[in-house]
């Protein structure tokens, strides 16, 4: 998932990958997890006035993104779309911290001779398992 | 300094820079050579179409695939060049706004006898890293620092600071030119791979001994596996197979340290593919300026 594309490196938080009325919507939304488009446009809009329209346009985007799902009960008159996170905040942040380490150096390139993190995703399970066994060798050694 | 087994970095940078700097060599011989038989016109468009008809009619086809290779050869290392410099101020701005003052003063006073400086910046990433050309700096971030353990940091100092000793960032800038420039040589990616693993498994052993354990840089290595979470331990079958990269020969230097890590070199087609390219080179500089 993520479905986010651009990454502001000079804010911080949930500004480096959202504008400030989605980061504002996503705080919204993580803090009770599932919500109406008209709920959270009332949350919102107690703290400063904004229109119902936007938070709508706002929270569709999200969703097409991938960041947001929908999920549908009723019929009728009684038919209510509730929107909830795909991720849980910490889940999303943890997701992202690791996307824009991997975008810092493709995007700074080789002047980075090092870094620890690299290739990580493609070690081997097996030998892993034998690291963790040769690191609690180790430790009941010392 | 180097992984047990392997032929050192030093000797395989070598091996780089003697294929690498006489394919260049050979290349500055023949544009030399054809710029100066050229027939300059009033103007540059005239005097290109007159270099480009006087070529292909007038020359071998192995020399016009010789020139046609010089040609991409210095378009890739101008580009790479000038991409690398772009990145290296987006770098220097980076490191300026988001630098960990507090943090960073406290670590430069604590290891001020490396004579290396120590950037933290404010970052929830994991980044551990050596960079820079005149003067190599180590870079750590604020992410890193809350993983680790204080032993665990001193592993990845001493792992970076070999880096920055033995100046890691000029001859690794220098072999991704070769690859990016002459990379259609198969024997100098070879190489260039073999040189990137070595200096990544040499800079462990460093820590290693200097740390006397191998304990730390195992655990280092193990977080961030972890923290990537991309470790879903074996699976059913078990049947997942070694992947040929340098975090999976690091695990084994530290897995067995006395054991020697075979990092494999070249094949034999890589050599042969490769022996024949340069000797096709050759053939073209001696059909073009016989001796």
């Amino acid at each position: 998932m993520s479905g986010i594309n651009n990454y502001h490196l000079n804010e911080e938080g949930l500004q480096r990958f959202f504008g400030s009325l989605q980061a504002r919507i996503m705080e919204t939304i993580w803090a009770s997890d599932q919500l109406s488009i008209k709920e959270v446009h009332a949350r919102l809009n107690d703290e400063s006035p904004i229109a119902l329209n936007t938070v709508m346009t706002v929270m569709n985007r999200l969703e097409e993104r991938g960041i947001l799902r929908k999920s549908t009960t009723g019929r009728g008159k009684n038919r209510l779309t509730l929107y909830s996170a795909v991720q849980s905040k910490e889940q999303f942040l943890a997701e992202q911290a690791k996307t824009v380490t991997h975008g810092l150096i493709r995007e700074f390139g080789d002047l980075v001779v090092a870094h620890m993190v690299d290739a990580m995703e493609e070690a081997d399970p097996a030998l892993i398992q034998k690291l963790e066994r040769k690191l609690m060798e180790l430790k009941q050694r010392s | 300094m180097t992984g047990k087994g392997n032929p050192s970095p030093n000797v395989v940078l070598g091996a780089v820079f003697l294929i690498g700097f006489g394919v260049l060599l050979e290349m500055n011989f023949l544009l030399i050579h054809h710029l100066g038989n050229a027939r300059y016109e009033s103007t540059f468009y005239r005097t290109a179409w007159q270099f480009l008809s006087d070529l292909l009619t007038q020359h071998h086809p192995l020399e016009v695939v010789f020139l046609a290779a010089t040609g991409y050869t210095f378009y890739q290392i101008v580009g790479r060049s000038a991409r690398q410099a772009v990145a290296g101020r987006k770098w220097t701005r980076y490191f300026a706004e988001h630098a960990d003052a507090g943090k960073m003063e406290r670590l430069n006073a604590a290891y001020r006898k490396w004579n290396i400086p120590i950037t933290i910046v404010r970052d929830p990433s994991v980044l551990a890293l050596t960079t820079g050309f005149i003067r190599p700096r180590i870079v750590l971030s604020t992410g890193l620092i809350r993983l680790l353990s204080a032993e665990e940091l001193e592993a990845v100092l001493l792992h970076e600071r070999y880096h920055c000793r033995q100046r890691h960032t000029v001859k690794k800038f220098a072999v991704q030119l070769m690859m990016d420039g002459i990379g259609y040589i198969p024997i100098i990616r070879s190489l260039g791979r073999h040189y990137f693993i070595g200096i990544e498994l040499s800079a462990d052993r460093y820590a290693m001994d200097q740390m006397n354990s191998s304990y730390e840089i195992g655990s280092v290595l193990l977080k961030l596996v972890r923290h990537n979470g991309q470790y879903a331990g074996v699976g059913a079958g078990g049947t997942v197979h070694f992947a040929d990269t340098a975090v999976n020969y690091r695990i084994e230097q530290i897995v067995n340290p006395d054991q020697p890590v075979r990092v494999a070199l070249a094949s034999a087609k890589t050599v042969a593919i490769s022996a024949i390219l340069l000797s096709l080179m050759l053939a073209a500089l001696l059909l073009e300026c016989p001796i």
